[in-house]
């Protein structure tokens, strides 16, 4: 005959041993609502902030694939325009040509000397396909007075604080001085049409954003350009891409092409893996805290009541249930911890998602495109996670508890 | 001529607990003189550990007088109250009540330490006395989880006793050990009592116990019933 | 014997004996508080060494190869410093640098002479900065180039050479011997170039130094630039032990009678200084989280303790023990608990630190080529400090009893009967 299905109601006995004493279960539940609040919080401040450098980082220098010829990457800090790809048209459709490709940009970049109202000095041309650029780039958006260059014409937008040291303004015309793409010396003079502010120091001290045409007519290089940018609908597609369009474009460039992934541009890279290996280790010691207190709490909990143990035991409680009443009653703390956590750590996040984190002059002494203004980016799989591991961790945290309180015999529980 | 070591005024005392009022004990008026070795009988719920309260100064009545001494507690502080305790009352309790971390030394040395006698020597000469006193030469060292219950309530009278209180309270004091070690406890007070001539009031409902008693009051609902006058059981050595 | 005269109270040390003895009595629960108070105090011993460790090479690094202690300039350099102008130069650098020397402090004085120029090998062309130094004088005096030569040697008086950049001669593939053109623009604009080998390669782990500088003799730096017996700033070094700040006023003092500006490291860095701050507050922001944990977890404990002594207390107070003399026993507990987790943190700290102060943490290794934000080279060292582990100790202590003081205070509010009465 099989034995009825016994009924025991464990999660209300959990619910209600630990209401018992409620103050003792809530701070025992704030240590694990901390870790979980700081385990929500943490990853949307690492993803925001490294995504907005990803972000940033991408539309401006990297792409999500970056072509440019063989060799140039080594010599980048040069920007030597003698190592370009010609006939970029032909390389931009083999590449469009690809499933994925959101959006493919060449682009001139060119150490030029800028000779302005009697000062002359060093800056930096991008020649860019303006309208494709947006939401790119993004000329337009930089655009701060006056307005963006045309196509065709010999125009430029200069970056604001450039413009300041150049001591030129709109309307004004500056000559442009540069190395061609056969290393004799180029000229061009262009009418300032717009000046630019981005917001990244870096940008605004050195740049001029001409048409693509233009910038091509200055260096010498119709038709060609000295990098092209690859956009993809989603980023994890880069690496693999990449290595495809390597083989690919190859054979269409005398010298080569070198094509890397957003993935292999050096700091990024290590960037993450540090925040990664540091968020691991914090995210372990953070749940080992709370998980001994809670082992503290429950230690007691259980020793206080042995004869209650014992009780149960006689009315026929089984070893394996009163482990897992215990467990349950970790659960029970682990599930109130985790709750206020990840709403206090979603509603920090959010919070200041709304208000950013200007870390103001702190950013001048970052050599990086950078806004100055950091911003979490929460995502409901951070607190689903953090609460998970909280949870996780009270009920590992009840273990040894639940073991103690199972390891008594009825009589000796019951004599205490 | 006799002089009084506490006296209480139709005193009165009300808990409330929510809505629930306990009318705990009703306009008792007593006078205890120096020297006595008074039992407070009744049935539990009758306000004997009320009464003992009131009397050891733990508790303050809802109306009435309790006078100690010289000196009433109405009205005082709470840190007035606790060195007012200090300075006058010893307790006996019926669970023992020693502080399980001390040494039986160092328990009876606790209250003069409480009371700021500063000398050290004197303190370990007046523990010491004591605990020979009540038969404990030898087991200064030990804690109380390390000695007997009846050794553990003469720890506990010996530091009622330390620091030579004005009444020494004892709530059941033999409520929690055998009827052999009862009778050991009872005499040793008895001892006390007449070698020191220190004032002891303890409650009971212990038929045995109240036979010691110089002085037996019995109350009911919060009222003194009886109040006789009586020989006392003696137990010479 | 501690004097214990006041009636009601109880002496500190019979507090921290009936404390500690009653940690003792649950020896599990203390262990267990003191290992989550270990945990946080380790990780604020390490971040506080590494972060001293790092800020000090720092910012010795900065004032061996970038910045001296202080800096001198013609009234108007500094706000276009950026620009690296040559219309604000010094002129009387003999009489300049002999008023500086008599500031109480200084030590030692070198003129230099910074510009704008670009290296090429004939093939690429790099914009960076030179530096013109006092080779026959007192360069070597203020700043520490020599040391940082990591091949070739330092330029000899009267050299015609260069020292390179480290982050430039990889840049170039340049080795000891090759020469570079340097191009420089004179103040009235025109274009000078000059041919010169490279004597010594230098690199000091401060990006601006070793990605962007070339040194070359003062004398050789006004040839190209066509300047007289001029410099764009004179560098100051206090003595060792000298008063930062007060040299720094005084020197502030001296130097604007005579109508220059001067400004101190700290202000020519405030960047660096302003990102080293924002690092220190996500390190505080961090540990915060730690500590508010091992907090919680300290609070947790007492408040067990306090309620299962709770007939204990009533007993007590009963004897005479004032609602301070309780609190003052659970804050004790608390602290002492603390103190313990202090301690086991502290040490396994003293441990990892007194390692990471000599052995270094390997930069390369863990960041790769990354521009960490720090000058600094090679390997980061933690800075042992015995003082900082003991007064972190403390602290630890302190805030532990502040973690009691809620447990302590429901403990010492409960009235004696109440106690009494619980089972």
């Amino acid at each position: 005959m099989p034995r009825p299905r016994r009924r025991i109601p464990l999660l209300r006995l959990a619910w209600r041993n630990t209401r018992r004493q409620v103050r003792r279960t809530l701070l025992t539940a704030t240590a694990v609502m901390v870790a979980v609040a700081a385990l929500t919080y943490g990853p949307a401040h690492v993803v925001g902030i490294m995504g907005d450098f990803l972000d940033t980082y991408a539309r401006t220098e990297s792409g999500h694939v970056q072509i440019r010829r063989d060799g140039y990457t080594a010599r980048e800090r040069f920007m030597p325009v003698y190592l370009n790809l010609p006939r970029v048209d032909q390389l931009v459709a083999a590449v469009r040509a690809h499933a994925g490709v959101e959006e493919v940009l060449p682009r001139i970049k060119a150490p030029v000397l800028v000779d302005g109202a009697g000062s002359n000095r060093g800056g930096l041309l991008l020649g860019l396909d303006l309208e494709r650029e947006t939401g790119y780039l993004d000329p337009a958006a930089m655009v701060a007075e006056g307005r963006l260059p045309e196509h065709g014409s010999a125009e430029i937008l200069v970056g604001r604080r450039f413009a300041e040291k150049l001591q030129v303004s709109v309307g004004d015309t500056v000559v442009l001085l540069g190395q061609t793409a056969y290393r004799s010396l180029g000229g061009l003079s262009v009418v300032v049409t717009g000046l630019a502010a981005s917001g990244m120091a870096q940008f605004d001290n050195t740049i001029l954003i001409a048409p693509l045409d233009q910038a091509q007519e200055l260096v010498d290089l119709l038709g060609g350009s000295t990098e092209i940018l690859v956009f993809l609908d989603d980023p994890e597609a880069a690496p693999a891409l990449a290595r495809v369009l390597q083989a690919e474009l190859a054979p269409l460039v005398p010298g080569g092409v070198e094509a890397r992934s957003w993935r292999d541009q050096g700091m990024l890279a290590s960037m993450m893996q540090v925040a990664e290996a540091a968020f691991g280790v914090i995210l372990f010691i953070m749940l080992l805290m709370a998980a001994l207190i809670i082992v503290n709490t429950m230690l007691m909990s259980v020793m206080e009541r042995t004869q209650e143990f014992g009780m149960q035991a006689a009315l026929g409680m089984r070893r394996g249930d009163i482990v897992a009443l215990v467990l349950a009653e970790g659960l029970v703390i682990g599930i109130v911890g985790a709750v206020a956590g990840g709403v206090l750590g979603t509603g920090f996040a959010l919070w200041l998602e709304r208000t950013g984190i200007d870390i103001g002059s702190a950013a001048e002494a970052i050599d990086f495109p950078f806004q100055g203004v950091m911003y979490p980016d929460w995502q409901l799989r951070f607190v689903i996670a953090a609460a998970a591991l909280g949870m996780v961790a009270a009920v590992i945290a009840a273990l040894y508890p639940a073991w103690r309180a199972a390891r008594l015999t009825p009589a000796e529980a019951l004599r205490a | 001529m006799t002089t009084v070591a506490a006296r209480l005024d139709s005193v009165e005392k009300i808990y409330r607990t929510g809505d629930v009022e306990v009318h705990a004990v009703r306009g008792v008026s007593l006078e205890i003189e120096s020297g006595a070795f008074l039992s407070i009988a009744g049935p539990s719920g009758s306000g004997k550990t009320t009464l003992l309260n009131l009397l050891g100064a733990l508790d303050t009545p809802s109306g009435g007088t309790v006078w100690i001494g010289e000196r009433t507690t109405n009205g005082l502080s709470s840190r007035t109250l606790a060195d007012f305790r200090n300075t006058h009352l010893g307790f006996v309790f019926q669970t023992f009540n020693l502080i399980p971390v001390l040494t039986a030394r160092e328990n009876v040395e606790f209250p003069l330490q409480l009371q700021g006698v500063a000398d050290r020597g004197e303190r370990r000469r007046r523990v010491d006395e004591l605990l020979g006193e009540v038969g404990l030469d030898g087991l200064a060292e030990r804690r109380p989880p390390e000695l007997s219950g009846g050794q553990q309530q003469r720890v506990a009278i010996a530091r009622a006793l330390v620091k030579n209180p004005t009444l020494v309270l004892a709530d059941e004091p033999t409520a929690n050990i055998d009827s052999g070690t009862a009778l050991e406890i009872m005499r040793l007070m008895q001892q006390m009592n007449e070698s020191r001539g220190t004032t002891f009031v303890f409650s009971t409902h212990d038929p045995l116990v109240m036979r010691h008693a110089t002085r037996l009051v019995r109350l009911q609902d919060g009222e003194v019933s009886s109040d006789e006058r009586q020989a006392g059981v003696r137990h010479d050595t | 014997m501690t004097p214990e005269t006041l009636p009601g109270r109880l002496g500190w040390l019979a507090t921290l004996r009936l404390a500690w003895r009653n940690l003792r009595r649950n020896r599990r629960r203390t262990w267990i508080t003191a290992v989550t108070v270990s945990l946080a105090v380790l990780l604020l011993q390490l971040s506080i060494a590494v972060t001293i460790g790092v800020e000090r090479q720092s910012y010795d690094n900065l004032i061996n190869y970038q910045t001296a202690h202080a800096k001198l300039y013609a009234v108007g350099y500094f706000e276009n410093r950026e620009e690296l102008p040559l219309d604000y130069t010094l002129t009387d650098l003999q009489e300049l640098q002999a008023a500086v020397q008599q500031v109480s402090g200084v030590a030692a004085t070198t003129p230099r002479l910074v510009f704008q120029a670009s290296l090429s090998d004939g093939i690429d062309q790099v914009a960076c900065f030179g530096t013109g130094i006092e080779l026959a004088g007192s360069d070597t005096e203020v700043f520490r180039i020599p040391q940082a030569i990591v091949a070739g040697e330092f330029l000899r008086p009267g050299e015609e050479g260069m020292l390179l950049g480290s982050g430039l001669a990889e840049l170039f593939d340049a080795e000891v011997g090759d020469w570079l053109t340097v191009l420089t623009k004179t103040r009235d604009g025109a274009y000078e170039a000059l041919d010169l080998p490279i004597v010594g390669i230098v690199g000091t782990g401060n990006p601006v130094i070793d990605r962007n500088t070339f040194i070359v003799s003062l004398e050789s730096a006004r040839y190209m630039l066509d300047l007289e017996e001029e410099a764009t700033e004179v560098a100051v070094r206090f003595s060792l032990g000298a008063r930062e700040m007060a040299t720094l006023r005084a020197l502030v003092e001296r130097v604007e009678q005579l109508g220059y500006e001067v400004k101190g490291w700290r202000e020519a860095e405030a960047d660096f200084l302003a990102f080293a701050a924002m690092k220190r507050l996500g390190s505080v922001v961090m540990l915060s989280i730690f500590v508010l944990l091992a907090l919680v977890g300290v609070t947790n404990t007492v408040l067990m303790a306090a309620f299962e002594r709770t007939r204990e207390v009533g007993m007590l107070m009963a004897m005479g023990l004032r609602g301070g003399g309780v609190r003052k026993l659970f804050l004790t507990e608390g602290a002492l608990a603390g103190l313990l987790g202090g301690a086991i943190g502290s040490l396994l700290g003293l441990v990892l630190i007194a390692y990471l102060a000599s052995e270094g943490i390997n930069i390369a290794a863990l960041y790769g080529d990354m521009d960490i934000g720090y000058p600094v080279k090679d390997r980061m060292y933690a800075a042992l400090e015995p003082l900082t582990l003991v007064v972190v100790w403390l602290a630890t202590g302190v805030a532990a009893a502040v973690a009691s003081l809620y447990p302590a205070a429901r403990a010492s509010r409960r009235p004696p009967v109440e106690a009494l009465r619980h089972a």
